[in-house]
């Protein structure tokens, strides 16, 4: 089977964020980027399904430039080959704008199934997998924490809120969002990085802003996206709490103290 | 008259969800600062009672769709029965919850209808007689504007949590109900649902505990929950977790508090080593006190908590504990 | 002792055999909002709520973030860049969690063993046809700096099996030695160990005593070698010796008994006459095995001699490829206590402020950054050299004597800003400080590789 896994190429968690000047975006200098961490569960449950059931693992990413080295590292992890959407466009695409660039970048290839992260660690929008699957007219599901493959259809275990599940079945090809921890990501070894330098990393370049061509209904050309992100700040943070200061023993006592004399102890 | 603005409710076991109160509140400010109609949308196999509640709030009206194949839930017959009503009424803004079910089958529908869609809103105002969304970016460490460019209606999704549901205003009278029945003569959905079920059986009720001593995984290992429990006991209170201390297998699923956990009002509530990630807060923020042990003083639980100690649990906690034997 | 820093708990990964993400808050949960009343929710002047503007995932997994003040990221390629993000993980994941537990019990983790083979950590700039992974050697020297980041007794055992026997087996092997043993190697099936130093000789291993007597089959061998790194649980040795009765010896050695030259020998697990007993209470490199070699008639094939090798600068250019390897990890060991200085000095309350707000603090900090960074590049641009084949063995000599003297200031200084704290098995600096005693001193003595820049400075010998 084909399985194509969308990854994206975002800033390392625990990174010191700068805004840009332009208050659009973060500035990308200085900052170590890494594959988007829910989508590498994601990449992980397509080799796996892999090894089990054969084919092949298609990596894709829409991303400036830099963002071939999420692919590289994806190769390295073990997927065969890989598509780099290129464009500055796509830092400030939404998920929509995204969806359609993956979608036609993928029309070509004939997916049995499309894996993506639950969300990424940049945007956040949770909503790309989904968009992606209605723009190739595949069912989809979100938020699997099982994956069985049968014959022409996925059995998949969904997690639903405050603890339910449910299992579902989706006829094949079907686009699923993988949540998080559901399975232990491999290290890429010093081989695979190196067997990685010998794959196949295909560079397709988007549509860049205002080119010619239409994007969504009603957003103007091509590459821009119906919702653009500005003003990026840092939150103000507040608290209201009454803290008690000293060491651990008497900040202890004071907190004792005042909650027994605000009546707090019964 | 101008085009509506939505609130799209979800119901569960004939109940509003108390997230579709925090969205319905929002949209009625914003009736209020554009000048435009609200109406409720609800959808499902039989939502008459939900549809009744939410008839009770200042409205125009409540617009339940109803199809037995609305049930159980697929995003495809979602999609296709509020694609449907959307397109027959063309409402200007549509205002949901981010739940699950919402992102499951809401971005499906954007695109489908290729309309704007602005996900995990946590804050909306009105600006130009436009709305104008806020939303974090980057893991909450930053917060972005949001500009929306093209005709409505654009979809919104808000945070759980970040709206009072206390907002909401009754209406003066009951707003009519239309029951549409919606056409499941198309397409099946092609999602089969085999089974829904609950992770966790015969689960501890931590609801009716009056004092909660919560854990978080600031404890660093599982041998160091010994002095919690020793601050439990001496309270009185039952010893519960957030996720990563639960998912460590540290303590069992059923201690868990927050989103994918229980969600309890005690009458104090003691979180040690607990950061406070929104998931967390969203199941214990009706606590009537609530005191965080954190070292962290920048750790979102301040942000909830009446009383606090910056500082380091290990040292805090013991001298509580002997505090509280002492009595 | 009473505990008075700041808790440990979250820079500790915390759990072996979970995935990582089940570790930190990053598993994406739901947000459903089940309560009817949020607490805080008044409108702020952005329509963001005043209340709940949470971190969503504010607390997770503490991994090393590396320290790199001039950007030598930048310089780097993808796949050195991955190299390094690849080791960087594993010694998160597998190696802190054991690390201190192995130390303080004076055991190697021989559990790592297996994972690192897996990785392909040995040998990882030998050829791709043994079984290695073919990297260049910038990429080698960063997977060093991690490794030592982790502990030098972790890095020292992938320095002996890569640099000091996987090397010169690949060096001066026949092709079937190389056959042999440099896959078996790579995939940590075969563990070796280096014999040069003796009792007797240490910085003046041309003085050895060790001798391998011709035999009509093989080679007889005699004498003794210390701190040997991996001896007891090797299934090979390297070991060098002097010749005697060999037809390309001279007739007037150094006891005029015909002793020829040294060359290096493959000594087998198990062979009579060969024993490896470990060397134990040790202060420094406890997570490390250091083993004392014994040959007592012991004989082997003669298909054990590594045909090519042959002199003093045999075992010297392994020494080279080792050295360059300690170059880069005592970057590694520098980074860890910097890291760990500067995490403490932003906790760490003391006269009601953070100590990272006193100056001698920031000095402290400010010169400690200064010379990891130095070191650094120095580290790098060797590396670049050997890659050019242009390095030479005056230039690792000061890399090595520099790097691993930084090493040690950092460790000591770190140790100051963690003050009573940094005495303890709760922090890594008095551990990485305990090592760095230990790689001052091997591989050529801090003091001999000054005499070797003297030397090379002046065209003067001064080593007597």
């Amino acid at each position: 089977m084909k399985i194509v896994v969308c990854i994206k190429h975002v800033p390392a968690r625990d990174s010191r964020l700068r805004i840009a000047q332009s208050g659009e975006w973060i500035e990308e200098r200085d900052l170590s980027w890494e594959i988007n961490e829910p989508d590498t569960y994601a990449l992980e449950e397509a080799l796996r399904l892999r090894e089990k059931h054969g084919g092949e693992v298609l990596a894709i990413t829409a991303g400036p430039d830099r963002a071939a080295e999420a692919l590289k590292r994806g190769l390295a992890m073990g997927a065969d080959r890989a598509i780099h959407l290129a464009g500055d466009v796509f830092n400030a695409a939404d998920a929509n704008a995204t969806a359609r660039g993956l979608a036609d970048a993928l029309r070509g290839e004939a997916p049995d199934l499309v894996l993506a992260g639950v969300q990424s660690d940049d945007k956040g929008y949770a909503a790309t997998g989904v968009m992606l699957a209605e723009l190739l007219g595949m069912p989809h599901s979100t938020l699997i924490m099982e994956v069985e493959v049968l014959d022409g259809r996925v059995k998949v275990k969904r997690e639903m809120e405050s603890g339910w599940f449910e299992w579902l079945e989706l006829p094949l090809p079907a686009v699923l969002t993988i949540q998080s921890g559901i399975n232990q990501v491999r290290y890429s070894t010093l081989k695979g990085i190196m067997a990685a330098k010998k794959k196949d990393l295909r560079r397709v370049e988007a549509p860049a802003a205002g080119s010619a061509g239409t994007g969504p209904a009603g957003t103007g050309p091509a590459g821009t996206s119906p919702t653009a992100l500005h003003g990026l700040a840092f939150p103000s943070r507040t608290s209201r709490a009454e803290i008690f200061d000293g060491d651990g023993k008497a900040a202890a006592g004071s907190l004792w103290e005042r909650l027994r004399r605000d009546g707090k102890l019964r | 008259m101008s085009a509506e603005i939505w609130v799209f409710a979800e119901e569960r076991g004939g109940t509003v969800k108390p997230t579709s109160w925090e969205v319905l509140g929002v949209g009625q400010r914003l009736a209020g600062e554009l000048g435009k109609p609200l109406a409720a949308v609800i959808a499902g196999s039989d939502v008459g009672s939900a549809a009744g509640a939410l008839a009770a709030k200042e409205l125009s009206r409540v617009l339940a769709l109803e199809s037995p194949a609305l049930d159980p839930y697929t995003p495809d017959a979602h999609t296709r029965a509020v694609r449907e009503a959307i397109e027959s009424e063309s409402p200007d803004l549509i205002l949901f919850s981010h739940t699950y079910r919402i992102r499951d089958f809401v971005p499906k529908l954007a695109a489908a209808l290729d309309r704007p869609y602005v996900p995990d809103c946590v804050g909306v105002t009105v600006e130009d007689g436009q709305p104008v969304f806020v939303r974090q970016v980057f893991q909450g460490k930053i917060d972005a504007r949001v500009a929306v460019r093209g005709e409505g209606p654009w979809l919104a999704t808000l945070q759980n949590g970040a709206f009072p549901a206390e907002d909401v205003r009754a209406g003066a009278a009951a707003a009519p109900v239309e029951r549409r029945a919606m056409d499941s003569g198309g397409a099946a959905s092609r999602t089969t649902v085999l089974e829904v079920f609950e992770g966790v059986k015969d689960k501890v009720d931590l609801t009716r505990a009056e004092v909660i001593v919560a854990v978080g995984r600031g404890i660093g290992k599982q041998e160091n929950l010994k002095i919690v429990q020793e601050l439990a006991d001496a309270f009185g209170a039952e010893l519960a977790a957030s996720r990563p201390v639960c998912d460590n297998e540290w303590l069992p699923m059923d201690r868990q508090i927050g989103s994918s956990g229980q969600t309890v009002s005690p009458r104090l509530y003691i979180a040690v080593g607990i950061s406070g990630a929104i998931q967390h807060l969203v199941g214990m923020k009706g606590a009537a006190t609530i005191v965080a042990i954190n070292k962290d003083p920048n750790a979102p639980i301040f942000q909830v908590a009446d009383y606090g100690i910056v500082g380091d649990l290990f040292e805090v906690v013991p001298a509580l504990t002997a505090l509280a034997r002492a009595g | 002792m009473t505990r008075s820093g700041p808790p440990k708990a979250d820079e500790t990964p915390v759990s072996q055999t979970l995935p990582e993400a089940l570790q930190s808050d990053a598993v994406v949960e739901s947000r459903e909002g089940e309560r009817d009343v949020p607490r805080h929710a008044a409108p702020a002047g952005n329509g963001a709520p005043a209340g709940v503007q949470a971190t969503q995932r504010a607390a997770r997994r503490v991994t090393f973030q590396g320290v790199d003040y001039y950007d030598l990221s930048s310089l780097l390629t993808d796949e050195q860049r991955m190299a390094r993000d690849t080791v960087r993980r594993f010694v998160d994941e597998r190696v802190m969690p054991v690390i201190e537990e192995h130390y303080q019990a004076a055991s190697f983790p021989r559990e790592l063993i297996e994972p690192m083979a897996e990785l392909g950590v040995f040998g990882a700039n030998l050829p791709e046809e043994y079984g290695c992974a073919g990297l260049d050697n910038v990429a080698y020297g960063l997977i060093m700096q991690e490794l030592e980041r982790g502990d030098s007794g972790v890095r020292s055992f992938a320095s002996v099996q890569g640099a000091l026997v996987m090397y010169p087996i690949f060096a001066f092997g026949s092709d079937e030695q190389k056959r042999h043993w440099l896959p078996r190697m790579a995939a940590g099936q075969a563990i070796g160990c280096f014999g040069l130093t003796e009792p007797d000789f240490g910085s003046n291993p041309a003085g050895m005593r060790t001798v391998a007597e011709r035999t009509a089959d093989g080679w007889r061998l005699n004498g003794s070698k210390m701190w040997i790194t991996n001896g007891t649980i090797a299934d090979v040795a390297v070991v060098w010796a002097k010749t005697r009765g060999d037809e390309a010896d001279g007739a007037g050695g150094v006891d005029g008994a015909g002793v020829g030259t040294i060359r290096g020998f493959l000594v087998e697990r198990g062979t009579p006459g060969y024993a490896a007993p470990e060397m134990h209470r040790k202060h420094s490199l406890r997570a490390s095995v250091t083993s004392e070699l014994t040959f007592d008639d012991c004989e082997i094939p003669a298909a054990n001699l590594l045909p090519e090798s042959g002199g003093l600068k045999s075992p010297l250019m392994c020494l080279t490829q080792a050295r360059y390897g300690i170059a880069w990890g005592a970057c590694g060991s520098a980074m860890a206590c910097y890291d760990e200085a500067v995490r403490y000095s932003r906790e760490r309350i003391q006269f009601d402020r953070p100590i990272g707000g006193f100056q001698l603090t920031q000095a402290k900090l400010a010169e400690m950054l200064t010379e990891v960074t130095k070191a650094q590049l120095l580290a790098y641009h060797l590396g670049r050299l050997k890659d050019d084949g242009k390095m030479k063995p005056v230039q690792v000599s000061l890399a090595k004597r520099n790097n691993v003297h930084m090493a040690m200031e950092v460790a000591r200084t770190a140790r100051t800003i963690l003050g009573a704290n940094g005495i303890t098995s709760e922090y890594q600096v008095m551990r990485h400080m305990n090592n760095l005693e230990s790689v001052y001193t091997y591989e050529g003595t801090h003091e001999i590789h000054t005499l070797v820049l003297g030397q090379d400075i002046t065209g003067i010998p001064a080593y007597v």
